[in-house]
């Protein structure tokens, strides 16, 4: 058996299967109209590389290499998040997990509001060109102006 | 609001408006500190607005990344939350968006009344989760509702906005990652502040991913 044959026989067996399971995994990838196939376009995605992949599947499987699943785990004994911890070591550290590194962490404020930003900018790029509603005049009825501000953002 | 970061240009004849509205609604007493109440109303600031000229609508626009869904709740300190979790996490998020606005768009259409013209106000939010998750048929009524009305090109903005937020999300645990196993303060210093600064929907930005972060795409 080649291997992109054996490759196939585990995707299939593996979709054989999701419906047996019923963890927090599983209910996250059966959910409907929450836009799984998209997921499915990443992972088929060659430009994304391989560890990015692993990263979010980590993520959805709730397998990320952060504190609090080392504690879960029992590879350490702290749950506190490392960075918080080194950098506002007057403040109470919170829990390093998915949630905490995603959305919270002080340290990670700025990529998180580059990430926002770049995602935010294209999605508006795309809406501006395709909202074509007309006026019987032909102007667009819809316009959507660019702030102007040049202040640095905090979350 | 935050349209009017940059200018002092009208500000304290607004402020005085802003106060006006505030103590007619019965939000604010006439004897309360108002400046720093002011100051607090002026600097929340939506990702961006949109005009209908026909209709009068002024819309808010919000695009949110959605930490965990309600299945990862368990993944989210107990300090943050506070969340209503009979709902799912994408209409909490959303409700918590319209709630930040909501004074701001009473305020919009009390000022538009008083004027004698007829403005209606809106709030139009995009939420996708870090993970990729997104409510399809939240995404086709906003989009819809804002004149985009091919399926086929409402179908198009949602999958790359969905698709670009577990892309750029990767870049925050990439950050973790090497700040965690080199140097927490290399973290704070990664990202030029001009990715922070640029504005939201510049037309001539390529949106980028790697562009905007201001990192270079390897296989880390």
């Amino acid at each position: 058996m080649t291997k992109v044959v054996k490759t196939r026989a585990h995707l299939m067996a593996a979709r054989l299967q999701l419906h047996e399971h019923d963890n927090l995994t599983a209910k996250f990838l059966k959910r409907e109209n929450n836009c799984r196939s998209i997921l499915g376009d990443h992972w088929k995605d060659k430009r994304v590389s391989f560890r990015a992949k692993r990263r979010l599947l980590q993520s959805i499987s709730f397998q990320f290499p952060c504190a609090a699943n080392f504690k879960k785990w029992r590879w350490q004994e702290s749950e506190e998040c490392r960075l918080c911890k080194a950098l506002y070591p007057k403040q109470p550290a919170f829990v390093e997990c998915l949630g905490h590194i995603q959305g919270y962490c002080k340290s990670l404020q700025m990529p998180r509001i580059a990430v926002h930003h770049g995602i935010w900018r294209d999605l508006i790029r795309h809406i501006g060109k395709q909202s074509l509603e007309e006026h019987e005049d032909g102007s667009r009825i819809w316009t959507f102006p660019t702030p102007v501000s040049a202040v640095k953002h905090e979350e | 609001m935050g349209l009017m970061t940059n200018t002092q240009i009208g500000r304290s004849d607004v402020g005085k408006d802003i106060t006006l509205f505030h103590c007619a609604m019965g939000y604010w007493d006439a004897d309360d500190l108002i400046n720093p109440k002011i100051q607090a109303f002026l600097e929340v600031r939506p990702d961006g607005v949109a005009f209908n000229v026909i209709a009068w609508i002024c819309a808010f626009l919000e695009y949110t990344r959605q930490l965990v869904s309600r299945d990862g709740a368990s993944e989210k300190p107990d300090l943050y939350t506070g969340a209503d979790w009979s709902l799912d996490r994408a209409q909490d998020k959303d409700l918590e968006k319209d709630t930040r606005y909501a004074r701001h768009l009473e305020y919009i259409s009390w000022t538009s009344r008083r004027q004698g013209t007829t403005w209606t106000t809106a709030q139009y939010n995009f939420t996708v989760g870090v993970r990729g998750s997104a409510i399809e048929a939240a995404w086709e009524d906003r989009l819809t509702k804002l004149g985009v009305n091919s399926a086929k090109t409402r179908d198009v903005i949602r999958r790359q906005a969905i698709r670009k937020t577990p892309q750029l999300s990767d870049v925050i645990l990439r950050q973790f990652h090497v700040a965690t196993h080199t140097s927490p303060k290399w973290a704070l210093q990664a990202l030029s502040t001009t990715s922070l600064t640029r504005p939201p929907n510049d037309l001539n930005s390529t949106g980028n991913l790697w562009e905007i972060s201001g990192l270079q795409y390897s296989s880390k």
